[in-house]
């Protein structure tokens, strides 16, 4: 191997980015209904989320990547580079191109307006590979936890980021 | 209804056909908080190489869960997780299909079962996949 990933880059492995709590509302989930082309009125309607045993308007599964953009991206306009973006943090690594992987979501337990859901991010695993044309690449394996009011683990999100 | 003889490995989940527009994208970024400009600012897109805007890969990651979702419900099922690769990029108002279909079938020991399947997102010009994945459907 080529060596890219340096000791001090390696000490990023099992870095814990923090977290932030975003409180769920019925608009946010009724934004994300329309904007997936989702008509059912669970997802608009407390009575008929209520009517068919939720606890209030259902948030469709893939949500939390909303939460988890969220968790990233709502942050003061002075933040935001001119690509629209958050720098994100890497560990020190020769970067050319960031690529964006695999990406696993699990879904544990349904999200409701009323939530308050925790997200917490790390770096869970970090280690080289070589691309399909020889070239020497840095699989980066990130994992988001969506965390509700209780402390219970409603979601989970693992996605790989690819440095070249 | 609800039991895992009823599905069928091979079995193929309803098709769902969408073609994402500007707005669509528009919607999305929104409902996301997705500010980068490669979905909706045209020029800007051009200059990191991209040939139109962008159509997000998570809102293909959701069309996917759509697809699930439907033919779960069908079953007296839920989706449970999605895994999931955009290997291409797909652009404003490309036709896209999204299906899937069940590849196995388990029974587990406590009477439930879980339903794996191959989901995939595909152009319509070419059938190319842009986006793949798979999915897990378990009992409601």
């Amino acid at each position: 191997m080529s060596g890219l990933i340096s000791d001090e880059a390696r000490t990023w492995i099992g870095r814990d980015y923090g977290s932030r709590t975003i409180s769920v509302g019925r608009n946010d989930i009724a934004r994300f209904a329309i904007a997936m082309g989702i008509d059912d009125p669970v997802h608009f309607d407390a009575g008929a989320a209520r009517d068919a045993g939720h606890r209030d308007v259902l948030a469709p599964p893939n949500f939390v990547s909303a939460l988890g953009a969220m968790s990233q991206l709502f942050v003061p306009r002075s933040q935001l580079r001119d690509d629209g973006l958050v720098g994100e943090q890497y560990p020190p690594l020769p970067v050319k191109r960031v690529l964006v992987g695999e990406i696993e979501l699990v879904f544990h337990h349904e999200i409701c307006a009323g939530d308050e859901i925790t997200v917490s991010k790390k770096l869970v695993d970090m280690r080289e590979r070589e691309g399909r044309d020889g070239t020497p690449m840095v699989m980066i394996d990130i994992e988001r936890r969506y965390t509700d009011q209780a402390g219970g683990l409603v979601a989970e999100e693992r996605y790989s980021v690819i440095v070249r | 209804m609800s039991n895992a003889t009823a599905i069928k490995p091979g079995t193929e989940l309803p098709e769902m056909r969408r073609r994402p527009q500007e707005l669509d994208l528009f919607l999305f970024c929104a409902a996301m908080w997705v500010p980068h400009r490669i979905h909706y600012d045209r020029d800007y897109s051009r200059t990191e190489g991209h040939a139109d805007l962008v159509v997000n890969g998570p809102l293909q990651g959701g069309y996917l869960v759509q697809v699930v979702s439907n033919w779960a419900a069908t079953v007296g099922g839920r989706i449970a997780a999605l895994r999931y690769r955009n290997r291409r990029a797909v652009f404003v108002g490309e036709p896209l299909v999204c299906r899937g279909r069940v590849s196995e079938v388990r029974d587990d020991a406590a009477g439930g079962w879980r339903a794996l399947c191959e989901v995939w997102v595909e152009r319509e010009s070419d059938g190319e996949r842009t986006t793949v994945g798979s999915a897990e459907v378990i009992p409601r």
